[in-house]
């Protein structure tokens, strides 16, 4: 008899911590991608000179789609090694930094104090980081030649998973 | 009285407002904001949210339907955008696990008071006669 209760308590609270173990491993905070194997949006952007232009533009080599702003602790050191990874893929892959939720100003001075080795343009009302359902950052997508979003990440992008999401594309390896 | 009720039987008929601000605030008090902790984006003061309401407001006056509107952002934030889950897939469990374990529970409870036995009256102590007498005259005056 205390044996079945023993069972029937366990039969109850097992699942229970399975469920919670589970619940644990998932950050309630971590948005989705959706967009990972759809065509990435075209986005009507401004380059920090305020010249137009827009992703659609840029189709035809693999894309690394960087949302940044100057507020952002782990932008910086992200930055350091982005600049670095533009300058070895150099025209195979076009780099393209997208200010986010900042000022141009503020963005003009931070870009002249840490270098600007690829491009980086100004995205009004936020139009771009919504169309990218973009929640924070930094947030870096990864697009195709053809102008698919491949692979999208969340938080600081490193050499390691530059290269990994960046050879499928056919950008090779860096020199 | 008898002119208010219609009214009201009106006003409720036709649900909905269909002006563009107004639909847009309804969509906004069901889009979660990404960037604060489950507040609508109507309501948060944050840019981010204010520029998620701006581009509802624009779809709004365009004339987009509400459903279009949401399918828009569920497409670039997934179901997450919608603070309200939609009642289907994974989701349903939401609505079925609690009605599940209140029945379980209630039937467990059942089971448990129908198997408890009722417990026999308890006899009173039988008493000396002679006992109850000297008491009553050592107690009594």
């Amino acid at each position: 008899m205390k044996w079945r209760n023993v069972a029937i308590v366990a039969a109850i609270i097992l699942p229970l911590l399975v469920l919670l173990a589970v619940s644990f491993r998932f950050d309630p905070r971590a948005v989705p991608s959706v967009l990972a194997g759809r065509p990435a949006p075209a986005c009507d952007l401004r380059t920090l000179e305020g010249e137009a232009t827009s992703l659609a533009a840029l189709r035809g080599k693999p894309v690394v789609l960087n949302f940044w702003s100057t507020w952002c602790v782990p932008c910086v050191a992200e930055h350091a090694l982005l600049q670095q990874a533009a300058r070895s893929w150099g025209s195979r892959v076009q780099f393209v930094g997208v200010v986010y939720q900042d000022e141009p100003e503020a963005a003009r001075t931070y870009l002249a104090r840490h270098g600007s080795a690829y491009l980086q343009v100004l995205d009004d009302g936020s139009r771009c980081a919504i169309d990218f359902g973009v929640a924070g950052v930094p947030e870096t997508f990864f697009i195709d030649a053809a102008g698919v979003v491949t692979h999208k990440q969340v938080g600081p992008v490193d050499a390691g998973l530059l290269r990994r999401h960046l050879a499928p594309l056919g950008a090779g390896g860096p020199p | 009285m008898s002119l208010t009720l219609p009214l009201v039987a009106l006003c409720l008929a036709q649900g909905e407002s269909q002006d563009p601000a107004l639909v847009a605030e309804r969509i906004g008090s069901t889009l979660r904001c990404p960037v604060c902790q489950g507040m609508p984006i109507a309501e948060s003061p944050s840019q981010m949210a204010q520029d998620m309401m701006k581009r509802v407001r624009e779809m709004a006056a365009e004339g987009k339907s509400e459903a279009e509107i949401v399918d828009y952002f569920v497409g670039r934030y997934g179901e997450w955008v919608q603070l309200d889950p939609p009642k289907q897939g994974m989701n349903l469990l939401l609505w079925i696990l609690p009605a599940g374990a209140l029945l379980a529970g209630g039937a467990a409870l059942l089971l448990l008071l129908r198997r408890r036995r009722p417990v026999p009256p308890v006899a009173p102590p039988k008493v000396d006669a002679e006992l109850v007498a000297r008491i009553r005259d050592e107690v009594e005056p």
